[in-house]
């Protein structure tokens, strides 16, 4: 590992012993930052797996009764049913910090209409009345699935990153403080013992 | 200040999530539902669902969206019912990215 180009002086070797314990420091602490960051991700990647199995199971069921609906019903009077939607989904959002990262949290406010279905049963099929009342179930599913997709992406990216940082330090930085502290140390050693030897050498002369 | 749903998907897709009280952008083509999915993003969206044919033509798109916290951008099985695969990909990839490997699930 190449070493930094200083000077080999003391102030030098203090500034970058120290220097070597706030990496070290801060090492250790992104490195228990990225386990618990991974602790917590595999919680939110599990819940979104489950969730996204289930919605796209669901999901199928409720497109193929819909396509069923569609060939039923001649599309002027389908357009008709469905123009108007007897309710409107609201939600509110929030943010919450995992671990330094802001996620999304989604919360879905009760409808303000009990009226499941925007059209009167004798203009259409049973079909369509199975497909928007699955529909309708699966909205909170679909918005909890966009939270832990949402919080499972941000998540993966921050762990990503802090492993670049840990990686960084421990392979880079680290090493190459280690070895310039080390150089210095000998060339102030060097330095000390070339002193001594004048020294010793200027003495035995002077004695002659 | 992020309160609205939407969802982009062809005419079909789009009459179904209508019917559940979504706001819907019926998007013809990949092109099309590129530029609703920018105008959402705009528009201050809190999740946009896109059906998994348009996620796929816009990748570029989703991928820059991922890091931000609003809008969630969440791909769906398209009208055909059955799903590509892409949403799980999708997952297998955020798992292989913060793990290293698929191993957790």
């Amino acid at each position: 590992m190449a070493r930094l180009r200083v000077n080999p002086t003391r102030m030098e070797l203090k500034r970058l012993t120290a220097r070597l314990h706030t990496a070290t420091r801060g090492h250790k602490l992104l490195k228990d930052k990225t386990d618990e960051m991974i602790r917590r991700f595999t919680v939110f990647a599990r819940r979104n797996k489950e969730l996204r199995t289930q919605i796209e199971k669901s999901l199928a069921a409720a497109m193929k009764q819909f396509v069923l609906a569609r060939a039923l019903t001649p599309p002027a009077t389908l357009d008709e049913t469905l123009l108007m939607p007897s309710r409107t989904v609201s939600i509110s959002t929030q943010t919450a910090a995992i671990m330094g990262v802001s996620v999304p949290i989604i919360q879905i406010a009760p409808s303000k209409s009990d009226d499941l279905f925007p059209y009167s049963f004798t203009s259409v099929t049973a079909e369509m009345d199975v497909s928007i009342a699955t529909l309708n179930q699966l909205t909170e599913k679909l918005l909890k699935l966009a939270e832990a997709e949402k919080t499972t992406n941000m998540l993966a990216d921050e762990i990503q990153k802090n492993k670049r940082r840990v990686n960084a330090l421990e392979h880079v930085m680290i090493p190459q403080l280690e070895e310039t502290i080390k150089y210095i140390r000998f060339k102030l050693e060097e330095n000390q013992r070339g002193a001594l030897a004048r020294l010793m050498k200027v003495k035995s002369s002077h004695n002659e | 200040m992020y309160k609205r749903v939407g969802v982009i998907g062809n005419a079909f897709s789009a009459a179904l999530f209508k019917a559940a009280g979504l706001e819907v952008f019926a998007a013809a083509d990949g092109s099309a539902a590129r530029e609703a999915l920018l105008k959402l993003e705009k528009e201050g969206f809190a999740v946009v669902f896109i059906t998994e044919d348009y996620a796929q033509a816009n990748q570029d798109i989703l991928l820059r969206l991922k890091t931000k916290s609003f809008p969630a951008v969440i791909p769906i099985p398209s009208a055909n019912g059955a799903g590509s695969g892409f949403g799980q990909a999708g997952v297998k990839q955020d798992i292989e990215k913060a793990l290293g490997s698929d191993i957790l699930l």
